[in-house]
């Protein structure tokens, strides 16, 4: 409201009563996000009912026999599990894998979802177009640093 | 009583399984030890270019061997011999691209000089601001991400044993060789081999020994999978610029653009400062990149010394302490020099010569 005046705008009669009915219908959305992720959020003993072809890592479309098959190869961190099956290196840079993929590699290594951690975050936090961070330029400006040893 | 081993391989990179695996196949009771997962420092995290345009003349020979191992590993490690370009933008790159690869061809590459046209017609995306180019055929790459899976296979296929995620916290020289104390547990071995490359000062001063090792932070960044935008692995006539479109499209920017950090921190970081210069000389030699998005920009440690020549040969002071490291160009390089390390230890004549760790970094190490 405080915007709309500094606009000099005029909120119609009914506003308060909309924005309310607007607040309820976000705050039960946020609720059943909240709920949802609650229940389909990976936890320790998922590996006890999950089926071999349970898809772990969407953007490379692995399940968790190709998954485990690295750990069984020895691979014993999640880091190394990502490394050799490129399990969490899609666009989504392993949101909605290195939680499973951590769980799994824990039980199969026999060490606690503590003790195992999760794979290495990288930057950046969402795929940037390179447009968007590498702005054009005229070559002879670029600061090309001292030439490698011949 | 503790086992003694043969010979203890501190860093399970490719110097350090390379030689664990040569030694061992003579039959050396050999033990591996890294601070992290076998292959995952730079080893793993590397762009895993392939290219003797980028090579030094004088390595030139070893690079040669080094690429026909890569060919030899294959599929496993995900080779590609795809040829190579480096490209040239003005004058000055273009005579320094001429006087470096005539000498690179004399050293035994074989790199020839092409015409835009050619260019233009093998790599249609490429800027038209090129203004001169050389191709070698035999380049190519190696999926580095495999390197740790590929050496952990060779490793329990040659019988050596290997202990990942336990950081080295002493070595104690004793009668007829060393106590290796990791957290927790103490193993003997009758050798040493350091080989852990940005820690090659801090694992040398366990011992003692003072090497000039200092450790680069090189940056590396791919991108999501993306259309065909090149058949070749790209280079730049600085070499300030790699970049190579993997079989899944996805595309791997590197060029040695320096990060922050140091081996003591654990892990270098990314600087904006010149990740942005780096992707803007990607983007300025094919355009089409704009529209591409990064997933991923990290960083590695890669160790050097003043002259920037390897270090392979006893460590200084010891008879039966050994140090590989800082070859410049280790991932071409490593799986050969490695093997010579290996021969070096166990005596025998090695195929060509090694790069003594004791010599004096002011003077050139080929005169």
């Amino acid at each position: 409201m405080k915007i709309a005046a500094k606009l000099n705008k005029n909120l119609p009669n009914d506003f308060e009563k909309q924005r309310s009915k607007e607040l309820l219908s976000f705050r039960s959305a946020i609720d059943f996000g909240i709920t949802a992720t609650a229940l389909t959020i990976p936890r320790s003993g998922m590996e006890t009912w999950m089926t071999d072809q349970t898809e772990i890592c969407r953007c490379e479309g692995l399940t968790r026999i190709e998954v485990e098959r690295e750990i069984e190869n020895g691979a014993a961190t999640p880091n190394a599990v990502k490394s050799g099956s490129r399990c969490g290196m899609g666009p989504c840079g392993g949101r909605f894998c290195q939680e499973s993929l951590a769980i799994l590699t824990g039980s199969l290594t026999g060490k606690t979802r503590d003790e195992i951690g999760l794979s290495t975050a990288r930057s950046p936090l969402r795929p940037v177009a390179i447009s968007d961070i590498a702005p054009d330029l005229d070559y002879e400006d670029l600061p090309i640093p001292g030439v490698s040893p011949l | 009583m503790i086992e003694t081993y043969d010979i203890t391989i501190i860093g399970g990179g490719i110097m350090g399984c390379g030689a664990a695996l040569q030694v061992a196949a003579a039959g050396m009771k050999s033990l591996v030890i890294d601070q992290g997962d076998i292959g995952q420092g730079a080893s793993g995290v590397n762009a895993g270019t392939l290219s003797l345009q980028i090579k030094r003349v004088k390595l030139m020979p070893y690079a040669i061997k080094g690429h026909a191992l890569w060919e030899e590993m294959g599929a496993d490690i995900g080779f590609q011999k795809t040829g190579g370009y480096t490209f040239a933008f003005n004058d000055r790159e273009e005579k320094l691209l001429h006087e470096r690869m005539i000498l690179k061809r004399e050293a035994g590459a074989n790199i020839t000089f092409v015409s835009m046209q050619d260019v233009a017609e093998k790599e249609p995306e490429m800027t038209k601001s090129i203004v001169a180019a050389s191709y070698c055929p035999d380049d190519g790459y190696a999926n580095s991400l495999l390197t740790g899976q590929y050496y952990r296979k060779q490793l329990k296929n040659t019988e050596v044993d290997y202990l990942e995620n336990s950081s080295v916290i002493a070595i104690e020289p004793v009668d007829l060789g060393f106590e290796i104390f990791t957290d927790g547990a103490c193993y003997k071995a009758k050798r040493i081999l350091l080989a852990c490359g940005g820690w090659l000062k801090s694992a040398a001063s366990m011992l003692g020994v003072d090497l000039p090792v200092q450790a680069r932070v090189n940056t590396v960044s791919v991108t999501e999978r993306a259309p065909r935008l090149m058949n070749s692995v790209i280079g730049h006539a600085t070499g300030l610029l790699t970049m190579k479109q993997k079989e899944n499209g996805t595309i791997l920017i590197g060029g040695g653009w320096q990060g922050k950090g140091k081996p003591s921190e654990g892990r270098g970081r990314v600087s904006m400062e010149t990740l942005i210069p780096n992707l803007q000389l990607a983007k300025f030699v094919v355009p089409a990149l704009s529209s591409i998005r990064i997933v991923r920009s990290w960083t590695g440690f890669e160790a050097n010394v003043p002259d920037f020549y390897p270090l392979a040969g006893r460590l200084p002071g010891y008879e039966n302490a050994f140090v590989l490291g800082c070859v410049r160009g280790g991932f071409t390089i490593g799986p050969y020099i490695s093997k010579l390390m290996g021969d070096f230890i166990l005596e025998r004549e090695t195929e060509m010569p090694l790069f003594d760790p004791s010599r004096d970094f002011t003077i050139p190490c080929f005169p």
